[in-house]
């Protein structure tokens, strides 16, 4: 109770006395008030002041980026400048997400002048920006009767960036691809590594790569191509839409839409392509496709950041906004893909050039194991399949690739048997 | 901290249910145990700071009662002055929750020799002033009460005053 609460309970309580001892002239009861108003006395003498307490606060922190669900070493110190305090009581104020796995975020104890509490601990937090906003200050002097609580504000931020596995290489086919050599096969004859074709010999090719075999047959100078590789645009589109985040008990797909489309975005930068992302949903966050580590970070801070939102306009995908994204490039769009109005836009943006890759976490498994086993269970799992084998040979039909994901497995595996190039030549 | 309440609480409780049984005032001694229930309901289960006030207020009224019921003066004062001591170590014992068992009972031991001093003054006090006799006039009584009234309105001015100035920064 704030010290105002106390100090007006216990004024009313002396003060009827007082007056009840005064209208029925019983001096007893005006004795039965005098242990309140001796309380009152001493408390209003012990009001604490309204200054802020001469305390500086320092926070030290391990590191200001982690992966999420890592750890993240704190170490915070609070110096009194001022007079001596009976009575300190620290307390540190975490938002949402934040766990604390060791160490003491609180403590209560005396601290003179200029000595100083040292409190150490540990953090978990989950994926995002998290802001440590600063210190819950309690000071009590003599008797403790009254309490001052100050909030001393002290800023730090840190990110937990989204987890990002480490995958199989993944094999696209996108139309366009750019000058420059990379990983992608561009369906163009030149350098390579895999036999393309082969054309007439024109003066200036590399007498390397003469057939002699076909020479030797026909007499004629043929070269050999092989199938050039580049480096390609690669846009990740993560679905943000909130009612296509389902969740089941601490679980939602949102969540490992944001790993999937990290890992994505990860593994394509690697390989030296030029990746954009689009975070549709709330709004539309379009981080600018680019090349290299400092893209990567940039995405997995938009990723660490995204947060799945409701907006009319936004409620299915027709507002995709399809000029952002390279003509005819690869599309991977992160979804839980529902609606028959979905499987329309996705044939728009098929017929308009674009290679798509769909990836749909799949809370399906972790639903079932929820649930009794009984024949319900059975039944609702036929009717679930069937509606989603009918729903996934419609995107096969109109050349989508389709990647369901089971969230109890590592996403490598489905991308090992699905995308890589060995689980494409294996079947 | 919490036990030191209860224990103060529930003693100045059984007190008042004790003096009301004692009379031969079984509804006041059965309303003694009541707020005995109470106390240790609010204490161990409720936590609730409204509750523990509501109760020393009733409390406070009980005592008020036997004394009209010719209750021993001094022992319905001792009964309520530990009530008041227990419902104000109840408070502090909810501002420490937060805090680790040995900064708790650290805290409560600082604090607990000047509560029962402070506790015990105001019990003396109580007691010098039932020795004194004052002849109450109509004049002197009006003044009295007005003055407690002021009094009161100056305290909550002062402490509202002191609320809002933190509220606003």
């Amino acid at each position: 109770m704030p010290n105002r609460g106390k100090l007006a309970v216990t004024a009313g309580i002396a003060i009827g006395l007082i007056a009840l001892g005064l209208i029925l002239r019983t001096g007893q009861l005006i004795a039965l008030s005098l242990p309140f108003v001796l309380y009152m006395m001493v408390f209003l003498l012990l009001q604490p002041s309204s200054s802020k307490p001469p305390l500086e606060i320092e926070r030290h922190l391990s590191g200001t980026r982690i992966e999420e669900g890592g750890k993240i070493e704190v170490v915070l110190t609070v110096v009194n400048h001022g007079a001596p305090i009976p009575s300190l009581g620290l307390t540190e104020n975490f938002p949402p997400g934040i766990e604390v796995t060791e160490g003491e975020t609180s403590c209560l104890r005396s601290l003179g002048t200029e000595e100083r509490i040292t409190l150490t601990y540990t953090l978990r937090s989950a994926r995002g920006v998290h802001q440590l906003p600063g210190v819950d200050v309690k000071i009590w002097k003599w008797l403790a009767l009254t309490q001052q609580s100050v909030f001393l504000p002290h800023e730090d931020h840190f990110i937990a960036l989204p987890q990002a596995e480490i995958i199989d290489d993944i094999e696209i086919r996108p139309q366009r691809t750019r000058a420059y050599a990379g990983m992608v096969r561009a369906n163009r004859g030149g350098s390579g590594l895999d036999f393309f074709g082969c054309r007439a010999y024109t003066p200036g090719d590399d007498i390397r790569y003469i057939n002699w075999r076909t020479y030797a047959k026909r007499g004629e100078l043929v070269i050999d191509e092989y199938e050039q590789e580049r480096i390609a645009d690669v846009s990740i589109i993560l679905d943000g839409r909130e009612r296509m985040n389902t969740r089941e008990g601490k679980e939602d797909t949102f969540t490992y839409s944001v790993r999937a489309a990290a890992c994505m975005a990860s593994h394509f930068i690697d390989q030296g392509n030029s990746v954009g992302l689009l975070i549709y949903g709330d709004y539309i966050n379009w981080t600018y496709p680019g090349y290299g580590k400092t893209q990567r970070e940039r995405i997995l801070e938009a990723l660490a950041q995204a947060k799945p939102g409701y907006k009319e306009v936004f409620s299915d995908l027709h507002s995709v906004p399809t000029r952002l994204f390279p003509s005819r490039s690869q599309l991977i769009i992160v979804s839980p893909l529902a609606g028959e109005d979905d499987v329309e836009v996705l044939g728009v943006l098929r017929a308009r050039g674009y290679q798509i890759i769909v990836i749909i976490p799949d809370l399906l498994q972790v639903q079932l194991e929820r649930l009794p086993d009984d024949e319900n269970r059975d039944l609702a799992q036929k009717i679930v399949q069937l509606r989603r084998n009918f729903f996934l040979s419609t995107l096969t039909r109109i050349g989508v690739e389709v990647l369901v994901w089971n969230i109890a497995e590592p996403l490598s595996y489905p991308i090992s048997w699905g995308l890589s190039r060995r689980g494409r030549r294996l079947g | 901290m919490k036990v030191y309440s209860l224990f103060f609480t529930a003693f100045g409780s059984l007190l008042l249910a004790g003096i009301g049984f004692f009379l031969g005032l079984s509804s006041l001694g059965a309303g003694g145990l009541v707020l005995l229930a109470g106390w240790i309901a609010t204490t161990k289960f409720l936590n609730g700071e409204r509750i523990a006030s509501l109760l020393l207020a009733l409390s406070t009224a009980f005592a008020v009662t036997a004394i009209f019921r010719g209750g021993n003066t001094y022992a319905v004062l001792g009964a309520l002055t530990l009530i008041l001591i227990g419902w104000e170590i109840f408070h502090s014992s909810l501002a420490i929750a937060a805090f680790t068992k040995e900064e708790q009972q650290s805290f409560a031991k600082q604090y607990m020799w000047p509560m029962l001093a402070l506790g015990a003054a105001g019990m003396l006090l109580a007691m010098l002033s039932l020795q004194v006799q004052v002849r109450l006039t109509f004049r002197l009584g009006l003044a009295l009460g007005l003055a407690a009234i002021i009094l009161l309105g100056l305290i909550l001015r002062s402490s509202g005053g002191r609320t809002q100035k933190h509220r606003r920064r």
